[in-house]
C-alpha cells in the first residue's frame, strides 16, 4: 500500500478485491469455529450447515493455506451432523468443556487460562467486555460470558465482516484499521490463551473425534490468522 | 541414532503409522539436455529400484513450469516431493505455492540443482534429498511466517485466486514438554543472534518477527527441544549420512545465501566441482561436530562456505575459530593433512574444487550421523581417535570447543549440589547412597555452558570452574566421582540433614555472632521436620530481666 494524493493509501489494481474476499472467508471460518465451540444444541444445526455451506463455496481461495486440509476435515463432520447419534455430541461437549474428562475438563473461557487465581478473572471479563465496546458491540443475551472462545471468535468475525466492507468500497485506510483492531484483540486475548486451549483440547479429545478435528483446525486457523494480519498490516 | 527427538515427540499430530513416506522425484527434461551422458528415464527406474517408495518422472519444462508440481503430487499420491533441477529454475517460493496448491506441507519439498558434467555426483545428490524428504516431519502452525509477495501483489485478480500472493517461511519453535525452561537453560535465548528468544511467564518463545531462522538456537538446545521445519537435525543428519556414501565425498557445508550467489541461474557454478553441497539457513549452526562427524563418517574433506563478512547472524571469526578448532583437533588425532581436509571458504574467493589429500580418515566405523552438540563431536573425536590411532591422550583447550571439563575445588566445594541442578545436560550429578554424596563429572554431556559456575554459592572461593577443553582421556572416562561426602543426619528420626561439609562451612558463616552456636547445634542435629516437633536440644538462654520487671508483663498482661 502506498500513500495516494489524497492521504488515503492506494494499491495495485485487483488487490483489494483479493484482500475483501479473503477477508470475507476469514469472517466465515472465525463465525463457523465461534458456533462450534458452543454447545450443540439440535436446533442449531440447521443454522450451523448454512454457515459451513457459505464457506464451502469460498473454500477455494484456501486451499494453499496450510491450513486447509484440516478446515477441510472439519467441514465434512460438520455436514454430516445431521447423521449424528443423538446426544453423542452434546456428551462429548459436556465431558470436554464442562465437567471433564480423565484429565479433567479444558474450559474455554480466557479468564480461566490467563490468570487461574480466581480473583482477576472478573477483571479478563471486563477487558474483553471493553475491546467489544471500543469496537462498537454489546453482548446479547447469550447466556455465556464475554470472554468465552465462541463469543472471541464471533468478535473477530465482525471485524473481519468490516473490513470486507472496507476493502469493497476501497477504503483502504479504513480497511487497515479494521486488520489493526483485529491484530489488537489477538495480541491482548487470543494470543494469551486460546493456542494453550487448542492444544489441551487436542491432548485430552480423541484425535479423529469432532472436538479433536475442531482443536486442530481451530489452533491451526487462529495461529496462523494472527500472523496472516500482522503480514498485511506491515504492507 | 540413539537419542530421542525431544521436539519431534513433542508434536501432537504426527504420523500415527510406521508406513513410509511416499516421495515423488520429478526431474526437469532439461537435464538431458545439459549433460548428454545422463539418461534420465534410466535414472528415475534406478531411483524406483533402489529408493523405498519413490516414483520418479522425467517432466517436460519443470524448471520453468512448477505449476506441474500438482500434476506430479496427484499423479503418484507422494507427501514428499524432490525437484531434479537444471537451469534458471523458478524460485524455491513459487515451487512452494504449488506444493501448497497440491495440498501438501509448505516444506514438503526439496529442490536440487544437478551439477552439468558431472553425472556420478547426479544419483547421490538425489538420494541425499530423498533422504531429507522422508526425515521432515512435517511443520506446525507456530513455525510457519507468511510473507505478502508483493510482486505478485501486482496480478490480476484471477491469478491472486489461483494462487494466493503468499510464502511461507520456516521459523523454530520450542516444544514445551521438553523444554527445561529459561530457569534451567536458556542457552538457546544466548545463542539467538536477534534477540528474538525470550522468557515468557516462565516458558522460553521465540518471537517469529524478530526471528532470523538461522538454526544457531536449534544446535546450542542441550535436549533437542527445538524443531525447525526443513532445517531439522534429523534431516541433516539423514543427507549427510546419505552424501557419506558417495565415493570419497567431499561436503561443503555452505549458507542458503552463499549458495544462492554462487548458483545463479548458471548450474554448471554449484555446486563446485569435487563438493557435495549441503545447504543450512546459516553456517552460525554448523557446530565442530558436524564437520568431524562428517570426516569421521568417511569424508575426505570438509568445506565451510559462508555468504561473507557482513553476515548479521554469524560473524566470520567464529566459523574461523571452529575450523581452526577441528583442525588443531586433527593434528593432535594424528591426522597430518588436518590444514587441507577442513577448510573455511568465503564469498569473494574461489573455492576451487575439493582437495583430494589422500588417506583420507575412511570410514571411522559411525553407523550413523549425530548432529546434536555435545554427542556430534564426542562420537566423532572418539571414533576418529581409535580409527587414526596415533594419540592415546591430549587436551585441547580451546574457545570454539563444544566440550568442556568442569573442575572442582574439593576443599571449599559443601557438595550442596547446586551446580548439578543447574546443569541443563546432566554432566554434573549429584547421588545419595545411605549417608554417603557423591558429585560426579561426565565429560560427554558437558557443553561449557558455566551455568554450573554461575549458581555455585561458592564460586568467589574458586570452588568450580567451567572450560572448553576437549580431553580425550575424560571423554573416554565417562562418568568420575568429583567429591564425595558424608551427610549428618537427623539424631530423632534419622533421616539426612545435610552434608557435613555444608554445616561446617554455615558454622564458618555463622562465626561469632550471639547464638550462633546455639542455632547452628539446632540446625546439625537436627532435621526441618524434627526441629518443628520435638523439643530444642539446647536450652534457650534465659532472657535477661530487669531485677524490678514483674512475671507477668512478661506474659502480656495476663495477671491483670
Amino acid at each position: 500500500m502506498a500513500d495516494g494524493a489524497g492521504g488515503e493509501r492506494v494499491t495495485s489494481p485487483g488487490y483489494e478485491e483479493y484482500l475483501a474476499d479473503l477477508a470475507e472467508l476469514r469472517q466465515n471460518v472465525y463465525g463457523l469455529l465461534g458456533s462450534l465451540f458452543l454447545y450443540p444444541r439440535k436446533d442449531d444445526i440447521a443454522e450451523l450447515l448454512v454457515v459451513a455451506s457459505e464457506l464451502r463455496r469460498r473454500i477455494e481461495l484456501a486451499d494453499s493455506f496450510p491450513f486447509f486440509p484440516l478446515l477441510r476435515a472439519l467441514l465434512e463432520l460438520v455436514e454430516r451432523f445431521p447423521d449424528e447419534e443423538g446426544g453423542r455430541l452434546e456428551e462429548e461437549y459436556v465431558d470436554l468443556f464442562v465437567v471433564g474428562a480423565a484429565e479433567g475438563p479444558c474450559p474455554p473461557y480466557e479468564s480461566v487460562w490467563v490468570d487461574r487465581r480466581g480473583l482477576e478473572r472478573g477483571l479478563v471479563v471486563v477487558e474483553v467486555e471493553r475491546a467489544y465496546a471500543t469496537s462498537g458491540v454489546a453482548l446479547a443475551s447469550t447466556g455465556e460470558l464475554p470472554d468465552h472462545a465462541a463469543l472471541e471468535l464471533a468478535f473477530l468475525s465482525l471485524l473481519c465482516g468490516e473490513e470486507v466492507e472496507a476493502w469493497r468500497e476501497v477504503r483502504v485506510e479504513r480497511a487497515a484499521d479494521c486488520l489493526r483492531r483485529q491484530g489488537a484483540f489477538h495480541d491482548r486475548h487470543l494470543e494469551r490463551w486460546f493456542p494453550a486451549f487448542t492444544r489441551r483440547l487436542r491432548r485430552v479429545a480423541a484425535p479423529t473425534s469432532f472436538y479433536g478435528v475442531l482443536a486442530k483446525a481451530a489452533h491451526a486457523f487462529v495461529v496462523h490468522d494472527r500472523d496472516l494480519i500482522q503480514a498485511l498490516t506491515a504492507l | 541414532m540413539s537419542r530421542v527427538r525431544a521436539a519431534e515427540s513433542d508434536r501432537s499430530h504426527s504420523s500415527e503409522t510406521d508406513a513410509p513416506l511416499r516421495v515423488a522425484v520429478g526431474l526437469c527434461d532439461g537435464l538431458g539436455g545439459l549433460d548428454g551422458s545422463l539418461d534420465l528415464e534410466a535414472l528415475c527406474r534406478s531411483l524406483e529400484r533402489t529408493q523405498p517408495g519413490v516414483r520418479a518422472e522425467v517432466v517436460a519444462g519443470l524448471c520453468r513450469s512448477p505449476e506441474q508440481t500438482r500434476g506430479l503430487a496427484a499423479r503418484t499420491g507422494a507427501e514428499r516431493l524432490v525437484f531434479g533441477l537444471c537451469a534458471e529454475a523458478a524460485s524455491r517460493r513459487e515451487f512452494q505455492r504449488w506444493v501448497r496448491k497440491a495440498g501438501l506441507d509448505p516444506f514438503a519439498f526439496e529442490l536440487v540443482r544437478l551439477p552439468a558434467g558431472r553425472p556420478r555426483d547426479v544419483p547421490v545428490l538425489l538420494a541425499a534429498a530423498i533422504a531429507r524428504a522422508r526425515a521432515f516431519a512435517g511443520s506446525e502452525p507456530e513455525q510457519l511466517r507468511p510473507r505478502l509477495l508483493l510482486e505478485e501483489a501486482r496480478l490480476s485478480r484471477r491469478a491472486m485466486l489461483t494462487l494466493p500472493p503468499f510464502a511461507y517461511e520456516a521459523v523454530p519453535s520450542v516444544g514445551r514438554h521438553s523444554c527445561l525452561g529459561a530457569r534451567r537453560c536458556g542457552l538457546c535465548v544466548q545463542a539467538c543472534p536477534a534477540a528474538a528468544i525470550r522468557e515468557q511467564e516462565g516458558e522460553i518463545v521465540v518471537d517469529k518477527e524478530l526471528c532470523r531462522a538461522c538454526g544457531r538456537c536449534l544446535v546450542a538446545c542441550p535436549v533437542d527441544a527445538i524443531g525447525f521445519p526443513g532445517s531439522s537435525l534429523p534431516q541433516y543428519e539423514a543427507e549427510i549420512a546419505t552424501l557419506l556414501r558417495a565415493e570419497r565425498p567431499a561436503l561443503l557445508f555452505a549458507c542458503r545465501t552463499a549458495a544462492a550467489l554462487r548458483g545463479g541461474p548458471a548450474a554448471d557454478v554449484w555446486p563446485p566441482s569435487g563438493w557435495l553441497p549441503v545447504e543450512v539457513p546459516c553456517l552460525g549452526m554448523v557446530t565442530p561436530g558436524w564437520a568431524l562427524q562428517a570426516l569421521a563418517g568417511g569424508a575426505e574433506a570438509v568445506g565451510l562456505l559462508s555468504c561473507g563478512r557482513n553476515c548479521r547472524s554469524c560473524a566470520a571469526s567464529v566459523l574461523e575459530e571452529r575450523v581452526a578448532y577441528v583442525q588443531a583437533l586433527l593434528q593432535l588425532l594424528g591426522d597430518e593433512s588436518a590444514t587441507e581436509r577442513v577448510r573455511f571458504l568465503s564469498t569473494g574467493r574461489e573455492p576451487g574444487g575439493a582437495p583430494r589429500v589422500g588417506g583420507g580418515s575412511g570410514r571411522a566405523g559411525a553407523d550413523g550421523i549425530t548432529l546434536s552438540e555435545p554427542a556430534a563431536t564426542v562420537g566423532a573425536v572418539l571414533a576418529l581417535g581409535e580409527h587414526i590411532g596415533r594419540a592415546e591422550r591430549f587436551s585441547l583447550a580451546h574457545r570454539a570447543s563444544p566440550l568442556g571439563l568442569v573442575r572442582l575445588r574439593e576443599e571449599t566445594c559443601t557438595t550442596c549440589g547446586t551446580c548439578a541442578s543447574a546443569c541443563p545436560t546432566g554432566a554434573l550429578a549429584l547421588d545419595g547412597d545411605g549417608d554417603e554424596l557423591a558429585l560426579s563429572f561426565d565429560a560427554t554431556r558437558c557443553v561449557a555452558c558455566g551455568l554450573c559456575v554461575l549458581a555455585c554459592p561458592e564460586a568467589a572461593d574458586g570452588t568450580l570452574r567451567s572450560e572448553p577443553v576437549t580431553d580425550l582421556v575424560s571423554l573416554a572416562s565417562g562418568r568420575v566421582i568429583l567429591t564425595r561426602a558424608t551427610l549428618s543426619l537427623c539424631r530423632s528420626c534419622g533421616r539426612p540433614i545435610a552434608p557435613r561439609r555444608m554445616l561446617t562451612r554455615m558454622r564458618e558463616l555463622l562465626g561469632g555472632e550471639p547464638g550462633a552456636e546455639h542455632l547452628f547445634g539446632i540446625l546439625s542435629e537436627l532435621c526441618a521436620d524434627c526441629r518443628l516437633l520435638a523439643p530444642p536440644l539446647v536450652p534457650l538462654p534465659a532472657p535477661e530481666r530487669d531485677a524490678g520487671t514483674p512475671a507477668s508483663s512478661l506474659r502480656g498482661g495476663a495477671g491483670n
